[in-house]
């Protein structure tokens, strides 16, 4: 290749977007950017690059494989792959303790599966350094009131309990020992897990594995946590049900329960969750346009005993299900004209309730959510 | 508002022939085996059809412009995607398997391994911290080890004859396929409501080709 031909063509992956490409995702991220200020998260500029490790000690399904390393002086270091891992890192090495909410957005550069080149992707996303039930309601209704304000239609919160399908996992490996064949059937039973594939997880554990796939009948609504508790569980398993139901009650109380649904065999990824696990999907979008869950074991990679819980939404899964841009961007509408489309524009941002819970509401929301006081 | 219906991407050519009466007994309205139907969209039944290339299926379930597919378990170790594998039709089925030469057992690492599987083949060997040198090929392997270009190949079996024809034999199998039916995630949550009892009705209607005729 010539260099003429290098300067012509980008590199595959290496993508410019302007135009409603750009105002799309420039809505999400300040929509977004709002909310997370409402509710007291500190946003954070975190670096673009990083020792390699540090996104390998995340975990995570964007591990060391999928990032981009370099070497600079010796060094072993990486392309941002990942924000929890580099969240979880600040916040245990760099920043104050007291500072237990932070916010983040930005790129991440990763090579998917069936990549011809490095793919980069834009998130918004925050961590919460805290236990509870009540942070973990917390981050659901932000991300909740993020989609809200929006205007995404028909989203859907799946919530799972990573203390479920692991607590039977690892019950039905130890009432089975099979010696050092153990890492191998339970790496087996995740992939089965992961893929819904009953015939994988019945030959990697064999007459223990009606334990195990039960998890995978357990879906829907509130009835899917009835239909677990009432089974015969080992004790992790039967919290993780319970803090469940927990949750179910409290999103019923603030009259959120059509928004959430079920599934005890999510994981997300292999084992990176230590407790409550969530995937956003929206109408129009073919993947999770967001999603989290409780890692708790995350800042101790890091020397940090804190837990956390957190979600990151894909800015580039979400932008397209925008409604139309409330104004085009016509060169005028930057001066400071008074026309009808302007008036709109302010009685919205006083609170015009969109969406089906509506802004105004939303804010009623975060407010009986603080006088719940939940720890 | 009422909802579209389900879109299901199906296979064309051999996978289909085998899964079509599993498929039909399931309520998908397949044409009837015999009609010269080249048409790649089907509309207007319970369910609206796509006929793809097999190689394909995975990428459209994915992406969510079909909600849900059936391809083989051969192809999805061969085309990641990100994607549920509920149902095992149990028909098409086959292995996937290293053969050599029936005269020439392989030689000291690293096999030269000629292959239109190379990213199984690639995991296979690699698990086993056997260095080889692949051969990427689209058509009639077996011929590879024949000419020497290859010690061995790692290919489809389905009954061994093709095999035998050519002087092979099998050393080992990767894994056992056969049809599957996959789902996108984004429609296993949203279309729960109409997704869950055709999965119902996919899964019955492969135990019911199972069970043993009366």
């Amino acid at each position: 290749m010539t260099e003429t031909d290098s300067i012509l063509r980008a590199p595959p992956g290496a993508v410019t977007l302007r135009g409603d490409e750009v105002r799309r995702r420039r809505r999400v991220e300040a929509g977004a950017a709002e909310v997370f200020a409402g509710w007291g998260y500190e946003e954070i500029l975190l670096p673009l690059f990083d020792h390699a490790y540090v996104f390998a000690r995340g975990g995570g399904r964007w591990s060391e494989r999928s990032s981009y390393r370099f070497t600079e002086g010796g060094d072993l270091l990486a392309l941002r792959a990942d924000f929890t891992a580099l969240a979880a890192r600040a916040a245990s090495v760099l920043l104050p303790a007291g500072l237990d909410r932070l916010s983040y957005r930005g790129e991440v550069v990763r090579r998917p599966a069936r990549s011809l080149g490095p793919a980069a992707s834009r998130e918004v996303g925050l961590e919460h350094f805290r236990a509870g039930v009540g942070a973990d309601l917390e981050v659901l209704l932000v991300a909740l009131e993020v989609l809200e304000r929006l205007d995404i239609g028909g989203f859907v919160f799946t919530l799972g309990h990573a203390g479920f399908p692991l607590g039977l996992l690892d019950d039905a490996l130890a009432g089975n020992p099979e010696g050092g064949d153990c890492e191998r059937r339970r790496a087996e039973t995740l992939r089965g897990l992961w893929r819904r594939d009953r015939g994988r997880i019945r030959a990697a554990l064999g007459d223990a594995a009606p334990a195990v796939t039960a998890a995978l009948d357990l879906t829907g609504g509130p009835e899917a946590l009835e239909a677990a508790a009432a089974l015969e569980l080992p004790a992790r398993a039967r919290q993780a049900v319970e803090r469940l139901q927990e949750l179910a009650a409290l999103l019923d109380g603030l009259g959120l329960a059509d928004r959430f649904r079920f599934d005890l065999a999510e994981l997300r990824g292999f084992d990176y969750y230590t407790g409550l696990i969530f995937e956003i999907h929206a109408p129009g979008a073919g993947s999770e346009i967001g999603g989290g869950g409780r890692y708790d074991d995350l800042l101790a990679r890091f020397g940090d005993a804190r837990p956390a819980v957190g979600f990151s939404l894909s800015v580039d899964r979400i932008a397209p299900l925008l409604p139309a841009a409330p104004h085009p961007p016509a060169s005028a509408s930057l001066s400071a004209g008074d026309g009808p489309r302007d008036r709109r524009r302010r009685r919205g941002r006083r609170g015009a309730p969109t969406g089906r819970t509506g802004r105004r509401s939303m804010g009623l929301l975060a407010e009986r959510f603080r006088a719940m006081r939940l720890d | 508002m009422p909802h579209p219906p389900l879109v299901a991407v199906l296979p064309t050519g051999r996978l289909l022939r085998a899964a079509a009466g599993v498929l039909r007994r399931a309520g998908l309205p397949l044409p009837e085996p015999g009609e010269a139907d080249r048409r790649l969209r089907i509309r207007g039944g319970p369910v609206d059809l796509l006929f793809a290339k097999d190689r394909d299926v995975p990428i459209y379930v994915e992406h969510g412009v079909a909600d849900l597919g059936v391809v083989g378990r051969d192809v999805l170790e061969e085309q990641p995607a990100h994607i549920y594998w509920p149902v095992d039709l149990g028909v098409a089925r086959c292995r996937m398997a290293v053969a050599r030469p029936a005269d020439r057992p392989l030689p000291e690492p690293p096999f030269r391994i000629a292959t239109k599987y190379t990213r199984a083949a690639a995991r296979h060997f690699r698990s086993r911290g056997i260095p080889v040198e692949l051969i990427p090929l689209h058509g009639a392997i077996e011929l590879a080890p024949a000419l020497d270009l290859a010690d061995a190949i790692v290919d489809i079996v389905e009954t061994g004859s093709t095999l035998r024809d050519n002087g092979l034999v099998e050393e080992e199998t990767l894994f056992e396929s056969s049809a599957r039916v996959v789902v996108n995630r984004a429609s296993f949550r949203l279309r729960a409501d109409v997704l869950g009892p055709m999965l119902e009705r996919l899964e019955a209607a492969a135990k019911a080709k199972a069970a043993p005729r009366p």
